[in-house]
């Protein structure tokens, strides 16, 4: 009896305990499983189309710590918002739409952004350093998440500021989009007024440009350096068609083809280490290959027919080149170190001016169709057909942006020659700011200076 | 004592079985949540269209229509382009301009070819005389693609008129069944209804389907496209594979979303996040949406695959 009490008090592990513990480890098993609640209700069936719109963002002027900085600050504001509108795939608000007219750098009130659907926002601050150095900093809020995407400063001398807005700008535009941005990337054109020419180096906005070089004489053909430095041009000074390089930064030049005949057409090889150049020097223009320092030039191919427009595809083991071998001018290939040439173009009987895009997979060119020459572009890698993407009449000398998603070229308007960009689709057409002088023969630069 | 021992023995036994059991059961209960939830059985959603088994008296009585109904405003499809209110389209109008628009054909062959002979001889004289010619042929350009235009644009009016009787067609089925579920159905209609006064937000290039109302009245295709509105994907999307981004949503009763959505599968795809950041804003921006009240615990916790591939071929 006492035993038996005993045997039963004594032992932790007792029927009742042992009991009540299974069904308490049995319980917690279903709750978990319930609270767990493992899949969504319902699966929607895939969304595969959307609508592409342009984001909307609000860009509210950059607040400056100093008020003698206030106007530079605006400025900045302006160019960051000119920059984005351009690309086609922003549209900043109207700041008289601003429910917060100067949101706090580091907390502005989202909801008052969402209140007038900006999508992305952008704070900034310009102060001045002890050096004299200007600061400018700048954050980026995704209004609708409710958080901050990216944020960066940037620190210059005072007279570089339209620089570090384009790289603001550019820092915006690949956080939002995931493309890197052009708008700190530089374009040369060639600019006639009357009977005075100049080679002109400015923004991809067309401001804050520079001369290159001035001349009373025609310049055509501009072609960059892959690394931004030089710029070979074609100048009729001597009377006679001469390739150029310059330097752009200071502005030094020498002559690097002056052989019998005519010298154009430069293009410059991946490595930067050499040109290919049209020259006429046996008595028919052909296509050369020389050393960018000057010298011997070395003939590419031989053929009865006018071989001109050369211009290397990025990995330069390619060379595109426009021939009338055919008949007509029409747009060929052949291997760069030399090799039988095959046709690309086959679309009309009037095919020049071939540009290739920096990951090589698009041909543009200009086509002649009936009176007007358009602007084409070809899908290298599916071999297929060209699509004109321009409607007007007299496009010339189209070349691609470093990214790969713009075009720039030479178009005319109302008696004026001006220049445009477009997209690879035609969809977004802008026009780059004009100076009021006719321009043509544009070249876009690459990525960093 | 024996008897005693016999007790002992037996608890022992008792609280040895007792102890597997538990032990075993527990774990069976352990190995059963891991099991069965690491597979959850997705269910297809189903298109609910409400049933109403009926006479063929009744049939005929329904179809008769009830004379004393509120006329339903018919939903305007959604167009392209809003037309002026101001330009009707005249259809006699439409008959004599046809041999206007024969003649304009003609012209332009003929305006560029003096253009570039009369720049020649007149490029040494003044610049006036040379602004004529060229003033005229731009005048003649415009006035064949103001003719165009018109064209077009009558083209497109009888596009939406025919658009707009379909439109009809169907509206008149959907009163018929309306009526049928109006027996049944005391809650308001929640549906989603389109105007002509709004622009399509798809854009009918790239679409293989047109946004145009449909019979169906599921409100998953309801809640679908309105989040199809408001997702705007960057075009570098476009050439990349890999980029699904599988989205899951918590809805409010009132149609506004909990929180931010989740994001339920990962990629290696260096433009995996912009996608996914694009698409938690499409879900974010359309709230709130509109949804049947009664079907809350359908639509209180959805997923969805958001695949950008088709969006910009061609």
């Amino acid at each position: 009896m006492s035993n038996e009490g005993l045997i039963v008090a004594r032992g932790a592990l007792t029927r009742r305990r042992l009991l009540a513990a299974g069904t308490a480890a049995g319980l917690g098993a279903w709750a978990s499983l319930g609270a767990r609640g493992a899949r969504a209700q319902t699966r929607l069936p895939d969304i595969t189309s959307g609508n592409v719109q342009p984001i909307s963002i609000a860009l509210p002027d950059f607040a400056a710590a100093q008020p003698a900085d206030a106007e530079m600050a605006r400025n900045m504001s302006q160019v960051i918002a000119g920059d984005l509108k351009r690309s086609g795939l922003f549209a900043p608000i109207d700041p008289a739409a601003f429910i917060e007219k100067t949101p706090n750098f580091d907390a502005p009130r989202l909801p008052d952004w969402k209140a007038i659907n900006a999508q992305a926002l952008t704070t900034g601050r310009l102060t001045r350093q002890a050096d004299g150095r200007v600061q400018a900093a700048f954050r980026l809020w995704d209004v609708f998440a409710g958080t901050a995407l990216d944020g960066k400063q940037y620190v210059t001398s005072t007279d570089n500021w339209r620089r570090i807005a384009h790289i603001i700008a550019d820092a915006i535009y690949e956080r939002l989009t995931g493309e890197r941005g052009v708008f700190a990337t530089r374009i040369a054109y060639v600019t006639k007024s009357g009977n005075r020419f100049a080679l002109n180096v400015t923004d991809a906005d067309g401001q804050g440009g520079q001369v290159a070089l001035a001349s009373t004489d025609p310049i055509i053909s501009p072609a960059w350096s892959p690394s931004g430095k030089e710029l070979a041009y074609v100048s009729f000074e001597s009377q006679k068609a001469t390739v150029w390089l310059q330097d752009v930064a200071s502005g030094q030049r020498r002559m690097i083809a002056n052989f019998r005949g005519s010298n154009s057409a430069p293009a410059f090889a991946p490595d930067g280490r050499s040109l290919a150049l049209t020259l006429s020097r046996d008595g028919i223009a052909q296509l050369y290959l020389m050393p960018r320092e000057g010298g011997t030039p070395r003939r590419l191919a031989t053929s009865n027919a006018i071989d001109t427009e050369p211009v290397f595809t990025p990995d330069g083991r390619t060379l595109y080149f426009v021939s009338d071998r055919g008949g007509g001018p029409q747009i060929y290939r052949m291997p760069a170190a030399g090799g039988a040439a095959e046709r690309v173009t086959f679309s009309g009987a009037y095919n020049i001016s071939p540009a290739i895009s920096p990951d090589g997979k698009w041909l543009a060119f200009i086509t002649r169709q009936g009176n007007a020459y358009r602007l084409m572009v070809q899908d290298l890698s599916a071999g297929g057909g060209a699509s004109a993407i321009t409607d007007t009449q007299d496009d010339e000398s189209p070349s691609f942006a470093p990214n790969g998603r713009l075009i720039v070229y030479a178009s005319r308007s109302q008696g004026r020659d001006l220049l445009m960009t477009t997209t690879l689709d035609g969809r977004i057409k802008t026009r780059l700011l004009t100076t009021g002088a006719d321009m043509r023969e544009p070249a876009w630069g690459p990525f960093g200076r | 004592m024996a008897r005693l021992a016999n007790r002992e023995a037996d608890d022992k036994r008792l609280k040895v079985g007792l102890t597997v059991s538990s032990v075993f059961h527990a774990s069976l209960l352990a190995w059963g949540l891991v099991s069965f939830t690491a597979k959850p059985f997705a269910a297809m959603p189903v298109d609910s269209l409400p049933v109403d088994i009926i006479s063929s008296s009744e049939f005929s009585q329904i179809t008769a229509g009830i004379k004393t109904a509120p006329k339903a405003e018919a939903p305007k499809p959604l167009v392209e382009k809003v037309a002026d209110a101001s330009s009707t389209p005249d259809m006699l109008a439409k008959v004599s301009a046809k041999p206007e628009i024969a003649a304009a054909s003609e012209k332009p062959p003929a305006p560029p070819e003096p253009k570039p002979a009369e720049q020649k001889p007149e490029a040494k004289k003044e610049p006036e005389p040379k602004v004529d010619p060229i003033a005229e042929a731009l005048a003649k350009e415009e006035a064949r693609k103001k003719q165009e235009k018109k064209l077009e644009e009558q083209k497109k009016r009888e596009e939406q008129k025919k658009r707009r009787e379909e439109a009809k067609k169907r509206e008149e089925l959907n009163k018929q069944i309306e009526n049928k579920l109006a027996l049944l159905d005391k809650h308001e209609a929640q549906r989603h209804e389109a105007t002509g006064a709004t622009l399509n937000p798809t854009p009918s290039l790239g679409s293989p389907r047109g946004n145009a109302s449909a019979l169906s009245m599921s409100w998953v295709d309801g809640l679908r496209a309105q989040i199809q509105a408001c997702w705007s994907p960057p075009v570098g999307l476009a050439d990349a594979k890999d980029l699904t981004v599988d989205m899951r949503i918590l809805i409010n009763r009132d149609g506004s979303v909990t929180t931010e959505p989740t994001v339920q599968n990962r990629s290696a795809h260096p433009l995996f996040q912009i996608a996914a950041e694009t698409a938690k804003r499409a879900v974010m921006r359309c709230q709130p949406y509109k949804l049947p009240a009664a079907q809350y615990d359908m639509w209180k916790d959805v997923e969805v695959n958001f695949d950008p591939r088709e969006m910009f071929r061609g």
